[in-house]
């Protein structure tokens, strides 16, 4: 019995092991789908709160208020964006640097987008109660779905396949990954920022978070993705949102 | 122009040598009537090449400059930029590209008034027993035809010493390293398909890829002799057209050399394997990750004459709807160099039995060691030296494990990037000892890195990242034999670049990004 349950043991530790060394990213992937949960919770939470105080849904203040929602939406939107480059990383290291190479990396990459949505969500709080969030939750979705449509994106989001040589080892190594990082935060800025202003927009409805984050995997992993059909999805769900938010305005539609 | 006949009712063409016709009559008349037509598919090119049946429309479909010919600026519909290299589907679309380009070719010289069963020719140069078959053919490098017409086989961006007469080098045509490949999409290994995963394994016909326009690592038949042939055309300075992915087809020469290397698929196939008669392994990719080649479809021109198929419907060259076949796929004896450096990957030249394949689970290959710096691929050879280190995940515990296999090794050169080319072609040889001739020492030759497509890989636009050319060696013999003559050194390893067709000695930009050593 003893030695059945150990060989058990072994045999489980051993596809443990495989399985890591097949996929060093897994952590990464653990990250992103933490940070999927933190969202949904707070979805959820929100949503309940709204329900039983009959107020409507608080458009605009969503996950994306606040550190720690802002962190949670940039993983969870951004990580899984980026795992075929977190592989490059992995695989062209030495073994026994492969997942302080992959750190490296993720923090050179987040350090981007951890500044520029900051940047996004401060504007956003500036300037939606400014001009009201119907008029800003308006204007970022047409430049989202715009931004889907314009040539120039189509040749920004091939930068972000793009693959570097990496020093072997030393302080080199660590610099090369993380510069490596920085890089691909770049590109992926340049490519996501408009997906990412209608994300903080409309970043009280999971719905939304879903469907926008669907479209930047699309992009990012389908050779040639359709333009149109992202532009229509980002329009579709944001409207839909809207609907939820100001159910009086589109009453006449139902 | 009327519609292309589609050849359903068996009628079956032949492909036939070039120099084989040229030296009947150098305008032997299949030859003649290719000048003639496309002479006529020029003639339909217009401002803005938007008639599929034209000779830039048809060019184009390869590849074009965006910087030249932005999207916005492209026929309605136009099936531009959609050449498939450096993946398993570089032979397929080539092939389904050609036949569009042989019917096109075949209604136009009817038309014209000629024969209805012409045949696109090709230009074998890789036979070294036939004398004069690494020059153009005739045809070729003639200004005039007969007639004293303008010849639109003629085409002045080219190598100058191409046009008058000179020879590829014998090492631009070789086939042997991928006539020596056992399998279609991988080297011997069968690793997860995953792109990341297989980056190690290039086989004959290229990785595992999605749609795949530029950038990757290149089959060992898109080396050589297809990116050799191309660059040695073409030339390095100035840049002729067979030189790039965006000019090459406008050169009629491009169609004869693409004709080869499909001959070369049909010869590799035909070839056997002569450990293993029966096995089909070797063959073009089978099983169930295969659906996904098998099932992929190309549309290739535009209006009533573009064609759709599948890879399915083109892996049998001799039915419908392609219907061809070639007068003759035997192939050149291998080089005693390509036999020695494939004397142990598992080539169809040694008298090896195949080595048990290994699931897919037990392959995990481990970085041992890399160049710290960029290396420049100039018109001089260079050298880079490799740090080892002692493989401390899977390849250790591999090595320790019961009834182990021996260990793989393989070399792979990263992240070629440049814009302005030194040379064609670069031989890779392993640890040379210091001084040596490299021609001396041809048993150290794992492999060539082609110049042909580095340029547009390293540029980032809509089609690529800009992350350059990879390529990878098994270098796994080479290193066993260094081993045996106690010459192999477990910490240190030495990469010897030698250009092929080099130009000026200060010219090019090209460099590696790095060097690594794989164990498995």
């Amino acid at each position: 019995m003893f030695i059945a349950l150990r060989t058990a043991h072994n045999g489980i530790r051993d596809k443990l092991r495989r399985f890591g060394w097949r996929h060093p990213e897994w952590w990464v992937v653990m990250i992103a789908a933490v940070a999927w949960m933190f969202m949904a919770g707070m979805s959820h939470s929100h949503a309940s709160h709204t329900h039983a105080s009959h107020i409507g849904i608080t458009p605009g203040i969503g996950h994306a208020q606040g550190t720690l929602g802002m962190v949670a939406m940039v993983i969870a939107m951004m990580v899984p964006l980026i795992l075929t480059n977190v592989r490059h990383v992995a695989l062209s290291s030495l073994w026994r640097r492969r997942h302080r190479a992959i750190a490296g990396f993720l923090a050179g990459f987040l350090a981007v987008w951890f500044v520029v949505q900051s940047a996004i969500v401060g504007t956003w709080g500036l300037l939606a109660p400014l001009v009201g969030w119907q008029t800003a939750g308006g204007v970022a979705m047409v430049a989202a779905a715009l931004w889907e449509l314009a040539p120039i994106k189509r040749q920004r989001i091939r930068r972000c396949h793009l693959t570097v040589p990496l020093a072997p080892r030393g302080w080199r190594a660590d610099a090369d990954c993380a510069r490596y990082g920085v890089s691909t935060g770049f590109s992926c800025v340049t490519t996501c920022w408009a997906l990412m202003v209608a994300a903080a927009a409309f970043s009280h409805s999971l719905m939304v978070m879903i469907v926008l984050f669907g479209v930047q995997v699309s992009g990012r992993y389908q050779q040639r993705p359709s333009s149109f059909l992202a532009a229509l999805a980002v329009l579709g769900v944001c409207l839909l949102s809207f609907a939820e938010s100001f159910p009086h305005h589109f009453s006449g539609l139902q | 122009m009327s519609q292309p006949p589609h050849p359903e009712h068996g009628q079956m063409f032949e492909r036939r040598d070039v120099w084989t016709l040229s030296e009947e009559d150098p305008w032997h008349p299949i030859i003649e009537w290719y000048a003639r037509a496309v002479a006529a598919m020029q003639a339909r090119d217009g401002a803005d090449f938007s008639d599929p049946t034209s000779w830039r429309y048809l060019a184009a479909i390869h590849g074009v400059d965006l910087e030249v010919l932005p999207r916005r600026s492209w026929p309605k519909g136009a099936t531009w930029n959609e050449c498939q290299h450096n993946s398993w589907f570089f032979l397929p679309w080539h092939r389904i590209y050609l036949h569009y380009f042989e019917q096109i070719v075949r209604q136009t010289i009817a038309d014209l008034g000629g024969p209805d069963d012409w045949a696109l020719p090709y230009w074998d140069y890789s036979d070294p027993d036939r004398e004069n078959v690494r020059r153009l053919p005739p045809a070729f490098r003639e200004p005039q035809m007969p007639s004293g017409d303008s010849n639109p086989l003629f085409v002045s961006e080219r190598r100058p010493a191409m046009n008058e007469g000179g020879e590829l080098p014998e090492a631009l045509v070789e086939t042997g390293e991928a006539m020596a490949m056992r399998f279609f999409d991988r080297l011997r290994i069968d690793v997860d398909p995953r792109p990341e995963e297989i980056f190690l394994a290039t086989g004959f016909g290229g990785p595992r890829t999605g749609w795949n326009h530029v950038e990757g690592r290149p089959g060992v038949l898109e080396i050589s002799p297809h990116g050799g042939v191309h660059v040695g055309v073409g030339g390095t300075e100035p840049l002729g057209w067979m030189s790039s992915f965006d000019t090459a087809a406008r050169d009629p020469i491009f169609w004869l050399h693409h004709s080869n290397i499909d001959r070369l698929w049909e010869a590799w196939l035909a070839l056997g394997d002569p450990s293993n008669p029966r096995s089909l392994e070797f063959r073009n990719p089978r099983g169930r990750r295969a659906e996904r080649w098998l099932n992929m479809w190309f549309k290739v021109g535009g209006g009533a004459s573009a064609v759709i198929l599948r890879v399915r419907e083109v892996l049998d060259a001799t039915k419908p709807p392609l219907n061809y076949r070639y007068s003759n796929i035997s192939l050149p004896a291998p080089a005693p160099a390509v036999l020695a450096a494939s004397a142990d990957t598992g080539s169809r030249f040694t008298e090896e039995e195949p080595v048990p394949q290994q699931g897919p689970q037990d392959i995990f290959p481990e970085m041992v060691g890399a160049s710290e710096d960029r290396v420049p691929l100039a018109a001089t050879p260079t050298e880079v030296e490799v740090d080892v280190g002692a493989p401390s995940g899977p390849a250790l515990m591999a090595e320790r494990a019961e009834g182990a296999q021996p260990r793989r090794v393989y070399l792979k050169v990263e992240n070629v990037r440049g814009k302005e080319l030194a040379a064609a072609n670069y031989l890779v040889y392993v640890n040379l000892p210091p001084g040596a001739d490299p021609a001396a020492h041809e048993d150290r030759r794992v492999g060539q890195v082609t110049m042909f497509g580095v340029r547009e890989a390293s540029e980032g636009n809509e089609e690529h990242s800009g992350s350059g050319l990879t390529f990878s060696f098994d270098i796994t013999g080479l290193v066993q034999r260094l081993q045996e003559a106690g010459e192999w050194d477990p910490e240190r390893l030495r990469v010897t670049f030698t250009p092929v067709l080099a130009g000026a000695e200060e010219g090019g930009d090209v460099s590696v990004g790095r060097v690594s050593l794989f164990y498995v």
